[in-house]
């Protein structure tokens, strides 16, 4: 690029050699140096007291750009009176011209602001003014045009420079995010372009542990290189075609979060953007207070030749002479003989320093007082700042004019803008940022910072809209100073944390080391990541099963999400008594939003059943599933509702025995029989979802089989019920299939004790229960010789009477509540009210004792033989006496057995009674009349 | 090559002590209807012989004389026993067992890991044709200490079908592998058949990032030539839903390289005995030489205290001038055949004619008959009048009649071609029988199977009803 003549030609010979021109954003978009940047723009501030500016302007002169487009925004003021008073006017061949915008947002907006102004023609430098760099374009551009010759699509060429990120903090030196780039190692091309959460990368991409590829990357090619060692230099050469698309696409706003991936995911128009990667050269970006840190120490050591301090560059006609041990001393210095100047540090001109003070890495500018005994580590003090005697100073940042009073300490990380004064004695936190300026509160800053910062687009550098001096000077300057946070007579706000939820971030992005503390956790977490990781691998064992597995840690976060959605829906529903159907369709609308399956949204209702249950703090495993089949009688044709057939159903189990392992929900681990029962006797599963579950398990190992074992019972039970009615189907019943499914034994039971309830209506039924053991045995002998019962019901009821005898209380007294609340109008019509018969229900399960006779013997046989035996039936009666196995409780079966003939129409009844609600067919009326 | 590692059969005390287990299979369905009960895969003739010799020449040649071998299958094992103990008597001790049919590749290590002794041993696939030198493969697993190291080829192709074909086209033949290496192409970092790539790759970030660049390829294949330590014996064990070396196994542990092991499980020693075989292997100019920089970065955590061993993937990169080939469809049978009839000519052992091609000197040829290049005639071949065969392998006692052209196929032991018969690209199994002006093309004939006279045939699979 050999310089060549004059100003830009105003012929638009097209793709003739016209100037090499740049356009420099002087303004980042970002938020990263607030609150320092409300009072100047970042591009002015020092590097080893330079101003930023001029280390980029200073090297695209070198480089051979003839014309640069200084794009202002924030402070457009101060940087063009800048530009206007250097040497950058008076050069030859060069050419600095300000552009002016007081409302660009982004640096999209900026580009087309100035695409509008037509004032490129040529391929074109994109730079931001923080770029710190001494390559020679030469190469690069030679490349990038060599492409376009070739290939009018190959817009754009980007810059990078390996840099591994540290493998603990995943950070770059510059602090930055580590970059993942795929590049073809052939061509060069960018493939993919992922900066984390910086640049927006793919949502959740950076915390899983897996990186997905395309498959289609590979076409046309033999190999993909994947870089994570790389580090986005912001120094782009763009084709003009670049401008259009940011006008074409007026969405874009950063240049990599929407512009890179905009482009990199549009195969449409086939733009392609390649990469030049460096190797000797220097180049950085100062993007965070971390690169300023990094950048300043790299030019002290001399990385950015020939831009270092020693060499006349910029605007300053300062002599700086260099010592040994990289310390440069400008002149008229006043230092102490016993002052000790460490290595690696910057004295600015005019700075006076005490006695028995000590400076070491660190930056100090111009007109400074430095009291005695101060200790300065690592930090970055700018002009005209004054340090009291025995103040420390460690890894701070120091703007101008600040007032360090005497035997303060500021700790690393902290920021000091202009004009501060930190009190006597005060110890300024850690990462604390304190500014004259008092936070912006509750303003549209915030929401635009959180939506804007995030994404690297951001405000401008000062606060929203406040792009000159006059603005700035409104913001607010508060009165009086809380001690607190400068100390006694200090002067300033402290600010919060720049970043809202990011107070943990801030040692990411400091000027101060990150503390050893931090990545000794970092390093843990990381190791317990892996091992964990080994873990999803033991229990997702094959490659491919595997890949599935860790696709669910992928989307763990998404499925706990969406998990909680549907039990706040769930919860809501019941709490506020919101209709089902609107409850079913909102959880419909999850379904959708997350593409989750039926199943999926069953089991998520269901563990909220479970949990909700357990909120109720029930006393007892039969008060708990009392409280479960309250629930279950109002809700669960919802859950029906998301079952679409037996492999949903035994996903609701799987549920159950996740629950049942999980903490908050373990109670239900000894229950876990009745649970299952209780489903199927409210219609939730079928026998068939049931024995899906059964298969499923079958190959499972020993360990896993625990609840299927609890189960065993109720399942050979099922089975033999499912065998028996067919047998009896073609009995006498006129039961239709569906009603078999529907009417499960459990139900039956309670069917029948509610029947006792409804048929003999109310009060009696419950004082025949309580008082005479005859009223229990009617019901009992139901099924007992169910000649002239439908069959398949009857077959179970009769099935699980067999086991009736082992039933704990628990499941019984539920059921018969389930039965009255189920059977409401039955119940209602009987001139009973529900809600009494809750109560009286409750008093039962809650205290057995108070009842009279043989009742409360068989409750307390049954409490005795508890939830641990867990019978499947609810069906405390025995079928038939003569089945009677010798189980404990057989005596008492016995005595019921002789009364069985007593009321054993009566029973029928009753059962039919309770049936008929469910099942049609079976008019109230057959019954009533029986009763 | 093959001088710089000398390997001490089972039970000796060299440098390099290794075990080898060849995974024979059984009857591959994916060459339906050449292998039968009576044809196990591993005995299917490539050159005109079993394709298990040349995996077990190549043992032989390394002096790894007491092979392990599975076969899927009793029957399978018994013959593939019995063809052994018949052509290697005196040479190899092979220990032949036999594994239910439908195990996998890793079951079948499981059956034999128990009669693992070495320190490393080596797996490979009974259908590898390589000229590869075991020797260097071994070194280069030594040298890097690594847990797994893989031998990778570039991917074949020689596709002859597919070379006439697309000649106008450049397009590159579809991934068979997805091989992730570092860059110095020493580390294996991602690995994953493009069978088992729906949409996306999934690469492990924790790997990218110790290794800072990865290069994909997908001009690579793996030729299912394996060097295992021992380690890898525990991990079987561990994880029983690995099914097969190739998919399973070696994605796990290229996956998991880096995750800490498991207390019982001890990291690849690096004992005085590696340094020594280090030294010795050093002079090898083939051999990756291991990386700094990924052994520093794998290292580095462990300066952070994420301590852990790690379990390094090697990978030993196949020069281009090397064959390596794999039978495992019906295509790639063709397409080994030739191969061997022509460039990998050596790996047969045959003499080659001043013709550039093997041919018996029992062949008997009737007159204006040409027998090109690249093609190998077995024993007591007979063939008629004005016939051409080109590039093709002929079997033991073929009969061929008068005006038969044989192009670019095989036909197995015994086959009878009569007059005027058309065979191109096509493979015809042991008994075959062509009638009178018979013509196939891009077919695959099964054992003693006739095709009737004028028959023609294009792209079928014909075999006899069982």
């Amino acid at each position: 690029m050999a310089p060549r003549k004059g100003p830009p030609q105003e012929v638009a010979d097209e793709e003739a050699q016209g100037p090499l021109q740049a356009i420099l954003l002087a303004d980042s978009f970002a938020q990263k140096f607030k609150p320092i940047t409300l009072e100047r723009p970042k591009m002015l501030l020092p590097v080893a007291n330079v101003p930023m500016i001029d280390y980029t302007l200073e090297w695209l002169a070198s480089a051979g750009v003839e014309d640069v487009l200084v794009f202002c925004c924030a402070h457009a003021r101060q940087i063009q009176a800048y530009i206007e008073t250097s040497k950058w006017k008076k050069q030859p061949n060069f050419h600095v011209t300000p552009i002016v915008s007081h409302n660009s947002m982004s640096a999209g907006e900026a580009l087309r602001l100035i695409d509008e102004k037509n004032l490129i023609r040529n391929d074109f430098i994109l730079i931001s003014g923080d770029t710190i760099s001494n390559m020679s374009l030469d190469a690069v551009l030679a490349e990038h045009k060599a492409r376009r010759a070739k290939d009018k699509q190959a817009i754009m060429t980007m810059v990078v420079k390996q840099a591994k990120p540290d493998p603990v903090t995943h950070l770059t030196r510059l602090g930055n995010e580590e970059l993942l780039a795929a590049i073809d190692p052939q061509t060069k091309q960018l493939l993919l372009y992922d900066h984390g959460k910086e640049s927006g990368g793919r949502e959740g991409s950076k915390g899983g542990q897996y990186l997905g590829l395309e498959r289609a990357m590979f076409e046309g090619r033999q190999a993909v290189q994947l870089r994570t060692d790389l580090e986005d230099c912001f120094i782009d050469i763009c084709a003009p075609e670049v401008l259009m698309l940011f006008t074409d696409n007026f969405d874009y706003q950063h240049l990599r979060r929407d512009f890179v991936k905009g482009l990199l995911s549009d195969e449409i128009m086939g733009n392609k953007i390649y990469t030049y990667e460096l190797t000797r050269e220097y180049a950085a970006r100062i993007d965070n207070l971390r690169s300023y840190d990094t950048v300043s120490k790299d030019v002290i050591h001399r990385w950015a030749y020939p831009f270092v301090l020693d060499t006349m560059f910029g605007n300053r006609p300062v002599n700086v002479k260099l010592g040994r041990t990289n310390i440069y001393k400008e002149e008229d210095l006043k230092i102490a003989r016993t002052a000790v100047i460490g290595e690696n540090t910057v004295l600015g001109e005019k700075t006076v320093v005490g006695e028995r003070t000590i400076i070491q890495n660190s930056v100090i500018g111009s007109n400074c007082v430095i009291g005695a005994n101060v200790r300065i580590y690592g930090s970055y003090v700018w002009n005209d700042v004054k340090i009291g005697n025995g103040a420390v100073l460690t890894s701070a940042v120091v703007c101008d004019n600040v007032l360090v009073k005497d035997k303060a300490v500021v700790e690393p990380g902290a920021v000091l803008s202009f004009k501060v004064e930190v009190g006597g004695g005060f110890r300024v936190p850690a990462y604390s940022r304190i500014s004259m300026l008092a936070q912006p509160m509750e303003d549209d800053d915030s929401d635009e910072e959180l939506e804007y910062d995030q994404a690297g687009v951001g405000g401008a550098d000062a606060h929203k809209g406040s792009d000159d001096e006059e603005s700035e000077g409104a913001a607010v300057v508060p009165i009086s100073w809380n001690p607190e946070e400068v100390g006694v007579a200090g002067k300033g706000c402290r600010w919060a944390m720049v970043r809202e939820g990011a107070e943990d971030d801030e040692w990411k992005q400091s000027v101060a080391p990150i503390p050893a503390a931090k990545l000794a956790d970092l390093a843990a977490a990381a190791a317990e990541d892996n091992s964990r990781d080994e873990n999803a691998m033991d229990v997702s064992r094959s490659a491919r099963a595997s890949a599935q597995g860790d696709e669910e840690t992928d989307e763990e976060d998404q499925d706990s999400e969406f998990l909680k959605e549907v039990g706040g829906t769930f919860r809501r529903g019941v709490v506020e008594k919101i209709k089902q159907e609107n409850v079913q369709l909102e959880i419909n609308g999850l379904k959708l939003a997350y593409n989750k399956t039926f199943a999926e949204c069953a089991s998520g209702v269901f563990k909220t059943m479970l949990v909700m249950t357990l909120e109720g703090k029930p006393a007892s495993p039969a008060a708990t599933l009392t409280a479960l089949k309250k629930l279950l009688t109002q809700w669960g044709s919802l859950l029906k509702k998301f079952l679409t057939g037996e492999e949903d159903e035994a996903e609701v189990l799987l549920t159950l025995e996740e629950a049942c392992e999980e903490k908050p929900t373990r109670d239900f681990g000894p229950l876990f029989a009745k649970v299952a029962q209780l489903l199927y006797d409210e219609d939730v599963l079928s026998e068939e979802g049931l024995f899906q579950w059964e298969g499923e398990k079958r190959y499972a190992d020993e360990s896993d089989k625990k609840y299927l074992n609890q189960c065993k019972i109720f399942l050979t039970w099922l089975r033999e019920a499912d065998e028996e009615s067919e047998e009896e189907s073609d009995d006498d019943s006129p039961l239709p299939a569906k009603a078999k499914a529907a009417a499960a034994p459990v139900e039956h039971s309670e069917d029948e004790d509610e029947a006792d309830v409804a048929d003999v209506s109310g009060e009696k039924a419950r004082v025949s229960r309580a008082d005479s053991p005859e009223s229990r045995s009617p019901t009992t002998s139901i099924s007992g010789d169910h000649a002239g019962s439908p069959g398949p019901q009857k077959a179970k009821g009769s099935a699980g009477r067999k086991q009736a005898e082992v039933e704990g209380p628990s499941v019984k007294r539920d059921l018969s509540f389930q039965l009255q609340d189920l059977e409401d109008d039955e119940a209602r019509r009987n001139g009973e009210t529900t809600d009494e018969e809750e109560e009286e229900v409750l008093s039962e399960v809650g205290s057995a004792g108070k009842r009279g006779g043989a009742l409360a013997k068989v409750a307390e046989e049954e409490e005795r033989e508890g939830p641990t035996t867990l019978p499947p039936s609810s069906i405390d009666y025995e079928n038939d006496g003569k089945y009677l196995k010798g189980s404990a409780s057989s005596e008492d079966e016995e005595t019921r057995e002789v009364r069985q003939p007593i009321k054993h129409d009566q029973a029928v009844d009753r059962r039919k009674s309770g049936d008929s609600q469910s099942v049609q067919s079976r008019g109230p009326d057959e019954s009533l009349r029986d009763a | 090559m093959p001088g710089v590692a000398s390997f001490s059969g089972r039970g000796g005390h060299g440098p390099m002590d290794f075990d080898a287990v060849v995974l024979a299979g059984g009857l591959s369905k994916q060459l339906y209807p050449l292998v039968s009960k009576e044809l196990p895969k591993a005995l299917l003739p490539v050159g005109n012989k079993p394709v298990l010799s040349y995996t077990l020449e190549m043992l032989e040649a390394n002096n790894l004389t007491h092979p392990h071998v599975v076969v899927a299958g009793e029957e399978a094992a018994s013959r593939v026993r019995a063809w052994i103990s018949d052509a290697f008597q005196d040479r190899l001790t092979a220990r032949v067992t036999a594994v239910p049919e439908d195990s996998g590749t890793a079951e079948a290590l499981r059956a034999v890991a128990h009669q693992i002794r070495a320190k490393d041993f080596i797996v490979l696939s009974g259908d590898l044709v390589c000229d590869v030198a075991l020797g260097a493969v071994a070194a280069a697993h030594c040298r890097s200490t690594a847990a797994a190291t893989a031998l990778l080829c570039s991917q074949p192709n020689s596709s002859f079908a597919a070379e006439s074909k697309d000649k106008g086209k450049a397009t590159t033949a579809p991934p068979v592998d997805y091989i992730g290496l570092t860059t110095d192409g020493s580390s294996l970092l991602f690995c994953a058949s493009a069978a088992d790539v729906e949409h996306e790759l999934r690469i492990r970030r924790s790997i990218l990032r110790a290794a800072g660049q990865m290069v994909l390829r997908t001009d690579l294949m793996d030729t299912h030539l394996y060097v295992f330590n021992r380690v890898v014996l525990d991990v079987l064990e561990a994880q029983p839903g690995i099914a097969s070396v190739k998919r399973d196994l070696l994605p796990y542990l290229v996956r998991t390289q880096l995750s800490p092991l498991p207390s019982s499980v001890t990291g690849p020693s690096s004992g005085p005995d590696d340094a020594v075989s280090r030294e010795d292997s050093s002079g090898s100019a083939a051999g990756p030489v291991a990386s700094p920089s990924l052994v520093e970065a794998l290292s580095h955590p462990a300066r952070r205290g994420l301590a852990g061993a790690v379990r390094r993937c090697g990978v030993y990169l196949a020069g281009p001038d090397k064959f390596c080939n794999r039978l495992n469809s019906l295509q790639q049978y063709i397409e080994v055949n030739r191969e061997v009839a022509g460039d990998a000519v050596h790996l047969t052992g045959f003499p080659v004619s001043s013709f550039n091609n093997v041919v018996h000197p029992s062949v008997e040829i009737g007159s204006k008959t040409t027998v090109g290049a690249q093609c190998v005639l077995g024993e007591g071949v007979r063939l008629g009048d004005k016939c051409s065969v080109k590039r093709s392998v002929l079997g033991k006692n073929c009969r061929i009649g008068a005006n038969v052209k044989i192009i670019n196929s095989v036909l197995m032991a015994g086959c009878v071609v009569e007059d005027g018969c058309h065979v191109q690209n096509s493979v015809v199994s042991a008994g075959g029988h062509l009638q009178e002006r018979a013509s196939l093309k891009d077919c695959y004939v099964g054992a003693a199977y006739t095709v009737g006279t004028g028959e023609e045939h294009r792209g079928e699979s014909l075999a006899k009803k069982q």
